[in-house]
């Protein structure tokens, strides 16, 4: 599992990088790990509940999820179309990654087999992924602010 | 128009708690890493020269055979001790009590030769929480920057400077 601040800031890029609506973009890229909830279960009221939100770490759970999501938008296609895409970068970000519990089960629910690529060693994304990705949106950042002074000068 | 967003909202959350209740019933008969495990000591035949992949705690080193008696963390179930041999591979730091990550290829009955084997530090996963928590401000700023809930329609607008 990548944190949070690498997912949401691969978002970020791809965001600004896609022209999609960032903010959901964002949104999207974290939105898988809402299965995370299954934690405060178990260590307030020490419940295992992680089979029961399993299904929202699927790309077909967290799709769902961000159906239900877009609807609380007036355009709600155009906010569907920008959490997917971060949805996508999120399962892609996870399955570069050597994952020893099995992998990610992208087929979910018509498949429990699990896949990763195992690009990025476990020792490795601990603490370098993030660092790499930090990078990267400095750069992004510093080459879209250069772009949009130039298109304000010139409008 | 918000009648049909309701019915397309129902519909979805219908189907994603039915997902969460099969997973739920399904999970550890379907899991097939969960399934590797069990057959490890069950039926480590099947599973022989095949490459298995799993999170330990080692009870104790041998340095002289290179090799670790460990016991397979996979909450919430415990299952026997296995060997895995070390051999062509830096574990002189390890010590009783680690806990590992492994990528090996089983031999026999409790017995894995590793070929890859990564140590995970005590403040490694504690290090992935803190490094998640520090997105929410990031995420909820840039979230709520650009959008504010109309509770009387229950619709995001956009905010008026992102117009």
């Amino acid at each position: 599992m990548s944190d949070w601040l690498t997912h949401s800031l691969v978002g970020w890029i791809a965001g600004k990088i896609t022209g999609l609506e960032v903010s959901l973009l964002l949104l999207g890229s974290v939105l898988p790990d809402i299965n995370k909830i299954y934690l405060v279960f178990q260590w307030v009221l020490n419940i295992r509940t992680d089979t029961f939100f399993f299904p929202l770490h699927t790309p077909f759970g967290a799709l769902l999820l961000a159906g239900g999501v877009a609807l609380f938008f007036r355009d709600a296609l155009k906010a569907f179309l920008s959490l997917g895409v971060g949805i996508v970068f999120h399962f892609t970000l996870d399955v570069l990654l050597v994952e020893v519990g099995g992998g990610e089960p992208l087929l979910f629910p018509l498949s429990w087999q699990g896949w990763q690529l195992g690009v990025i060693p476990a020792s490795d994304y601990d603490l370098w992924i993030t660092l790499y990705v930090l990078i990267a949106s400095f750069i992004v950042y510093i080459v879209y602010s250069i772009f949009a002074k130039k298109k304000a000068r010139s409008s | 128009m918000v009648r049909r967003r309701l019915i397309i909202g129902l519909i979805l959350l219908i189907l994603l708690i039915s997902f969460m209740v099969y997973s739920s019933q399904e999970y550890y008969h379907n899991d097939l890493q969960y399934k590797r495990y069990t057959q490890l000591f069950d039926d480590p035949g099947a599973l022989n020269n095949t490459v298995l992949s799993f999170s330990a705690i080692i009870q104790s080193v041998d340095t002289t055979n290179q090799t670790l008696q460990v016991f397979l963390k996979t909450d919430p179930f415990e299952f026997p001790t296995v060997e895995i041999s070390t051999r062509n591979l830096k574990a002189q730091s390890l010590k009783q009590g680690d806990q590992i990550d492994v990528i090996g290829v089983v031999h026999g009955k409790g017995l894995i030769t590793a070929s890859q084997l990564w140590l995970v530090e005590p403040w490694e996963p504690a290090a992935v929480y803190v490094r998640s928590l520090l997105a929410i401000p990031f995420i909820a700023y840039l979230f709520l920057s650009t959008w504010m809930l109309d509770t009387s329609t229950w619709f995001f607008d956009r905010r008026k400077k992102h117009v």
